[in-house]
């Protein structure tokens, strides 16, 4: 795979990725998006090795991380990018349902750069992820080095 | 006896003779006071070389003296005309009656014994002045031969001189009477204080044995209890030698008095398992000589081989100058404890592994239960706008249904995981007012109570020492509580107050006019999940009331609620005052 992509969504539960790509859809931000299921795939992209390893150069504006995912988990992903010189500038906003103290704590510790627990409701819902990629993808000017807007469609 | 009369311009003089200079100072300085002036001689013969220059009118000789004693002295001058007028008085101890008879032998004028008053010698003294007069013309004295002693006596002196003689000798015995009757008069004051005291001895002396007899009785009972303690007790020198130890201590060790009497106390066999803690006790003895009391748990062998844990103590006995004369040593069997502590430790263990667990539930919980639920509401939604034009009313009221359960299941949810993290939340005690966390929990039912008619009566509450997290919790739903159940009411009437106190806790009560309950369901008010009402009259999960119990149990105090159908409820709360100095 060589594409790079704006958004990385690393979430396990298909479903909850589906939601949140359907809600990215309906405000024109769906193909901006790289989904992908787990930690340990997330850190290959991200340090461009295995599968990845001949990916464009460059990093995401922004990677949405679950926390509660099979082998490394949202909190050790977080880690190794915040520890990697590398990966550390990349924006990472922390989408979960677990509102629990001790998460909070981990991930602010580790330096994450925003912690938003999904809301039940789905029109609720529909709304955060709609926030949080308008605000990254488009009004947060990205550090140095990350993927390039794509094309603005002409009107 | 004009010449007896001393003018005062010449002094009557005396010669002394006396071979101790001692003696002779003070016949000087006695007769000197009376103005007499003093020659002094040391023996008889420098008596004779003075005397003539001197001219004394009286001569005072000790009888004792070198080279010529006082009777021959006294023969020689009256054997010379020119002096034998001169009054001779001797000095002597007149031990002899033989003495006697040698003063009248060498015609001495009287006698002064020995030893002599002042006044006495003084009295002679004058005596002898005065009588020289009447001496001089009786001059002529018989012969007189006499034996006494196997001895014959020759004497020649005259009849005055032997009346003076002998007067002075009855003087002097009846002196020496008196001195005697004196001295048994003495003798038989001393004989009873003597006497007295002899008495004294023997009453301390009872007394003494009584005293002894108590301190072994006293012995004894400290004995038999110190032997009779559980407690293993010894009693060490400084250089870490045992002295004493009680029978416990012997028992417990399976050993004898004489193994371990006069033995270093860490060889003395409880000890002599571990050099390791044979050292260690060396230790302690080394700080409790510098004063301290050393105290610590230690494993001491039994006599049966075990290894017991006990409660070891080591105290310095200090004296008077703050010395450590001894050390007192003593152990209490621990093993009870020990086993208590060791079980406890363990339920803690286990406790905490359960609370663990319990965490790690509400965890995943919170993580996975609620994951489907919006999945559920996701994929609905999702569903509905894909086929709202198509889908029958009948269709979409089912699709409403599967939301609305669904809510419902997520808001059960959110309301356990309340629960279940109230009972880890720390608790930050402080001072509540509790006017204005009522005041702020009918501020925040705001949208509830939008277009209702509520009265409701809040006289001014006291402060109360609580966490004011939890208690705005506890307002917020008892507040709510009534909020809701007087609905069909018009007007709602909802009091809060205060109704005294209960074993020094205030008593505080939140009262409503609403649909109330029977009263044979209040206990299962406050039950987790457990509701009066079905959810289509009174919407809720039935978390409310179990958080105020466990907030309020987790103050120390307690809840309970009083009510009649359709007639209102009451719910009461304990909660500790806060301390009058932070009362405003």
């Amino acid at each position: 795979m060589n594409f790079l992509k704006r958004i990385l969504l690393v979430e396990d539960s298909p479903r909850d990725a589906e939601l949140a790509l359907h809600a990215l859809a309906a405000h024109n931000l769906a193909n901006e998006v790289l989904h992908l299921q787990d930690g340990a795939e997330a850190l290959d992209y991200l340090y461009r090795r295995g599968e990845f390893s001949d990916r464009a150069k460059g990093n995401p504006v922004v990677v949405l991380l679950d926390l509660k995912m099979p082998k490394q988990d949202g909190i050790e992903v977080l880690r190794q990018i915040k520890g990697e010189p590398g990966l550390s500038t990349i924006p990472v906003v922390v989408m979960t349902s677990s509102r629990e103290d001790r998460d909070l704590q981990a991930a602010y510790r580790l330096g994450v750069n925003a912690y938003v627990v999904k809301p039940m409701q789905f029109k609720d819902f529909v709304d955060a992820v709609k926030q949080v990629g308008t605000f990254w993808a488009g009004l947060n000017e990205p550090p140095p080095g990350s993927a390039p807007r794509s094309e603005r469609p002409k009107y | 006896m004009g010449t007896s009369t001393q003018p005062s311009d010449s002094p009557v003089k005396v010669l002394i003779a006396e071979d101790s200079p001692t003696q002779a100072q003070r016949l000087r300085h006695i007769l000197e006071q009376q103005g007499y002036e003093v020659g002094v001689a040391a023996n008889g013969r420098l008596v004779l070389e003075m005397a003539p220059q001197f001219r004394p009118a009286l001569i005072i000789s000790d009888v004792i003296m070198p080279e010529m004693d006082g009777y021959e002295l006294s023969r020689r001058i009256k054997a010379d005309a020119d002096l034998r007028n001169i009054p001779v008085i001797l000095v002597t101890t007149m031990s002899d009656p033989q003495d006697v008879i040698r003063g009248l032998e060498c015609g001495a004028d009287n006698f002064v014994l020995k030893p002599y008053d002042e006044h006495y010698l003084l009295g002679r003294v004058r005596y002898v002045l005065a009588n020289r007069e009447f001496q001089r013309p009786q001059d002529a004295g018989m012969g007189v031969e006499l034996y006494f002693n196997d001895k014959r006596h020759y004497i020649t002196a005259g009849r005055l001189q032997i009346l003076n003689l002998l007067l002075s000798t009855y003087d002097a015995a009846i002196q020496r009477n008196a001195e005697l009757s004196q001295a048994q008069e003495e003798l038989r004051g001393i004989n009873a204080a003597l006497a007295e005291v002899n008495r004294r001895l023997e009453q301390e002396s009872r007394q003494r044995e009584e005293a002894q007899q108590s301190l072994r009785e006293s012995e004894q009972r400290l004995r038999s209890i110190v032997d009779n303690m559980a407690t293993f007790v010894g009693e060490i020198t400084p250089d870490g030698v045992l002295v004493d130890v009680n029978r416990a201590a012997l028992e417990s060790g399976g050993l004898q008095r004489q193994d371990v009497i006069g033995k270093r106390f860490e060889e003395a066999g409880w000890l002599s398992y571990s050099p390791a803690v044979q050292a260690r006790l060396g230790e302690d003895i080394e700080r409790a000589l510098r004063g301290e009391t050393v105290r610590h748990d230690m494993i001491t062998r039994m006599a049966d081989g075990a290894l017991v844990p006990i409660d070891f103590m080591l105290v310095p006995v200090h004296d008077g100058e703050g010395r450590v004369v001894k050390l007192i040593a003593s152990g209490i069997d621990i093993t009870e404890r020990k086993y208590f502590e060791k079980t406890l430790q363990e339920k803690n263990a286990a406790l905490e592994a359960a609370n663990q667990e319990l965490e790690s539930f509400s965890y995943s919980v919170s993580h996975d239960l609620r994951a489907p639920l919006r999945h559920i509401d996701g994929y609905i939604q999702m569903l509905v706008e894909d086929t709202a034009s198509t889908l029958s009313s009948e269709a979409r009221r089912y699709l409403n249904v599967i939301t609305d359960a669904s809510r419902q299941m997520g808001q059960l949810i959110d309301d356990l995981l309340a629960f279940s993290r109230m009972n880890h939340a720390e608790m930050h005690e402080t001072q509540v007012d509790l006017g204005a966390l009522v005041q702020n929990g009918i501020r925040d039912l705001e949208m509830p109570t939008q277009g209702r008619n509520i009265v409701w009566k809040v006289p001014p509450l006291p402060t109360a020492s609580g966490d004011p997290a939890m208690l705005k919790q506890v307002f917020a739903n008892l507040l709510g509580n009534a909020v809701k159940y007087t609905r069909p009411r018009d007007a709602a009437e909802i009091e809060i107050g205060s109704a005294g106190e209960e074993e020094g806790r205030l008593v505080l009560f939140v009262r409503d006019n609403g649909v109330g309950f029977d009263m044979k369901y209040a206990d299962k008010l406050f039950g987790v999940f457990q509701r009066l009402h079905r959810p289509d009259e009174f919407e809720g999960t039935g978390i409310g009331l179990a958080n105020v119990r466990r907030i309020i149990g987790r103050h120390g105090g307690r809840v309970w609620a009083e009510g009649k159908t359709g007639e209102g409820a009451t719910f009461y709360f304990t909660l500790r005052p806060s301390a009058p100095a932070h009362r405003p």
